[in-house]
């Protein structure tokens, strides 16, 4: 006993059994994928329905009521596997396409520079055949991506020298040929879906499945170029962004990318490679192995970018070669330079001055920090303390605008004491040791009042050498500390005073009572 | 090269022009066509034919009318259009022109 459905086949009603139907729509199915004109598929299905119903008419009598599977055999046996449709295409463009179909995908579209159509090199003409696109479009975005940062030229100018130029009837052929595109992938995989569902149960098949399965392979390579292409798309986007980010990060004097450098500050980045790396004048040099370093990488994945997207195998290698040997010597020279530098911190020294005052005599000290002619009395120590505003050039001498103002108790009596901490490095103990005595931070007295340097000025020939200064006063039992109003500039972080405690504001008095801090408000 | 894809083409264009051939003497619908095209031995599926019938169709070569059948659904009668009948008589010239051509070769070449 077997179930039955009902079927309407060219609006003729059959009753046909469950097995039967399923295997009736699967060749109907596969002999639907074989055409790929939607209209004309529609019209031939409806004949070879047509004619199905005919055949079905014919088989049901008075003792045969329904359609059972081997009618369906009889049925494909008469009217052909779905293979078999193709055979009469009137087109043999198509049927070559359909025979050669793997031959297809070797010989797709390449770029080649389009220089019958050119307005300069034919790299936009070329990349316009290429995507299908206007040419025209391809010249605007080249334009706008001039407009960022000059990325264009650079993009152009690799695309000149990479992409070669179609010379040969062949190549021009080749640069506009069939593009392998989406559309024709998704048709790919609705053919293998369709294909693959009734397949291996049937043996009537098997030649469709081995085409499908050459198909299959065929659309498979296709995905993983599609996302080969994707990567080829992220890599050359991701490359220009960063190299326009560069580009203006090294050239664009910008605050916010390199706070170094900047107006009133460090001028520029070559200045900024002065201050640190060691001679007189190695700068210029220096900075382009600094920029051979750094922007080779970028257009190197930019190269790698394009080539995932156009498949270049031959013309870049010399370009790779070359770019590469040029990174080794710059980064050579730089560390060439780095191994120096880096002599130069290999003695690290520190000197303690006391200053000598008849004031650290008195009950109370004054202290304040002296006006901050270089950078600003407003700097607010605890938002900038180390921060790069505090450094500053003007070529003959170093400015760092921070220095460390320190308080002590002690339960000894006896006068106050300051001691002045200068720190420095230098290729020899002898070198460190002149660095640090060129360390200015003067602390002065003025009418009764300790004034502290709120920086320190080093010459620009001694290099940024971790040099650094910092004020130590110990404050014995009893004795008091009055702040004077500009205290702010460099010790305002310590919002708890000078031992745990207490805000330490302009003006706030500090006694120090059984060796602790107590603040006494006047 | 393969020996199928060869058949498959030669057959191809001789089996547009039979079919204009036998749709030049008389109305036909598929199942007659296919018929005689089966006992020529030029197509042994019916397959073959729906897709070619309808891309003449499509080319206006052809043209059908639907004439009611007792027996089952309707029939596509098909028929050459004036542009058809055109294109047979071209092909006919071709074909004469290439049979002959192929019979002097093979016979110089069978001689030797």
């Amino acid at each position: 006993m077997n179930k039955t459905i009902n079927i309407n086949l060219s609006g003729f009603v059959f009753n046909i059994e469950e097995e039967a139907y399923e295997r009736l729509k699967q060749y109907l199915d596969n002999v639907g994928a074989q055409f790929s004109n939607a209209e004309e598929r529609e019209e031939i299905m409806s004949d070879i329905e047509l004619r199905i119903a005919e055949i079905f008419q014919d088989k049901i009598g008075p003792f045969k009521e329904v359609i059972i599977m081997t009618d369906i055999d009889e049925i494909i046996d008469i009217l052909g596997h779905p293979e078999d449709y193709n055979e009469g295409d009137e087109s043999i463009d198509e049927t070559e396409n359909q025979n050669q179909e793997s031959n297809n995908y070797e010989r797709r579209k390449r770029l080649f520079r389009d220089t019958d159509n050119a307005v300069l090199g034919g790299v936009c003409a070329g990349l316009g055949h290429y995507f299908d696109m206007d040419k025209t479009i391809i010249r605007i975005l080249f334009v706008l991506l001039f407009v960022f940062f000059g990325s264009g030229i650079l993009l152009y100018l690799i695309l000149l020298f990479i992409v070669p130029e179609a010379k040969t009837t062949t190549e021009k052929i080749e640069m506009k040929g069939d593009f392998v595109n989406v559309e024709s992938i998704k048709q790919h995989f609705e053919k293998i879906k369709q294909n693959l569902t009734n397949g291996e149960k049937q043996k009537q098949f098997r030649s469709t499945i081995k085409s499908t399965v050459d198909r299959g392979t065929a659309a498979g390579k296709n995905f993983f170029e599609i996302i080969a292409k994707i990567f080829g798309i992220g890599l050359t986007l991701g490359g220009i962004f960063l190299f326009a980010m560069t580009l203006f990060t090294l050239f664009g004097n910008n605050e916010i990318l390199l706070p170094f450098i900047g107006e009133d500050r460090i001028p520029d980045l070559q200045t900024m490679l002065h201050i640190i790396y060691p001679g007189d004048s190695p700068s210029t040099l220096f900075f382009v192995c600094l920029l051979i370093v750094i922007f080779i990488p970028i257009i190197t994945l930019i190269l790698t970018g394009l080539r995932l997207l156009f498949d270049y195998r031959h013309a870049i290698k010399p370009f790779v070669i070359g770019l590469t040997t040029t990174w080794f010597i710059a980064a050579g020279i730089l560390f060439f330079y780095s191994l120096e530098l880096a002599s130069d911190f290999k003695s690290n020294q520190k000197i303690i001055e006391r200053i000598e005052d008849p004031i650290l005599a008195n009950d109370t000290l004054y202290v304040d920090v002296a006006h901050d002619d270089q950078f600003s009395d407003l700097i607010d120590p605890y938002n900038h303390w180390n921060s790069a505003e505090l450094i500053k050039t003007d070529g003959q001498y170093i400015y760092m605008g921070w220095s460390e103002l320190s308080f002590r108790t002690t339960a000894d009596s006896g006068d106050f004491s300051v001691n002045i901490t200068k720190h420095s490095c230098g290729a020899s103990i002898a070198s460190a040791i002149e660095r640090i005595e060129r360390i200015n931070y003067p602390i002065q007295v003025k009418n009764g009042v300790l004034f502290i340097p709120p920086y320190m000025r080093i010459p620009a020939e001694d290099k940024i050498r971790a040099q650094y200064a910092s004020v130590e006063i110990v404050v014995p039992e009893n004795k008091t500390i009055i702040f004077g109003s500009n205290i702010g500039r460099i010790y305002r972080h310590a919002e708890y005073g000078p031992e745990p405690h207490g805000s330490m504001s302009p003006g706030s008095v500090w006694v120090n009572e059984t060796g602790v801090f107590e603040k006494n408000v006047q | 090269m393969k020996l199928e894809n060869t058949k498959a083409q030669m057959r191809k264009g001789i089996l547009e022009y039979c079919i204009l051939t036998i749709l030049s003497n008389k109305e036909a619908y598929p199942s007659e066509i296919i018929a005689e095209l089966k006992s020529a031995k030029l197509i042994v599926v019916e397959g073959t034919l729906y897709p070619l019938l309808t891309r003449l169709k499509n080319a206006e070569l052809l043209q059908y009318n639907w004439v009611e059948s007792k027996s089952g659904p309707p029939r596509k009668y098909y028929f050459l259009t004036p542009s058809g009948v055109d294109f047979l008589k071209e092909l006919k010239t071709t074909w004469t022109e290439l049979s002959a051509a192929v019979k002097t070769i093979s016979k110089t070449h069978h001689n030797e």
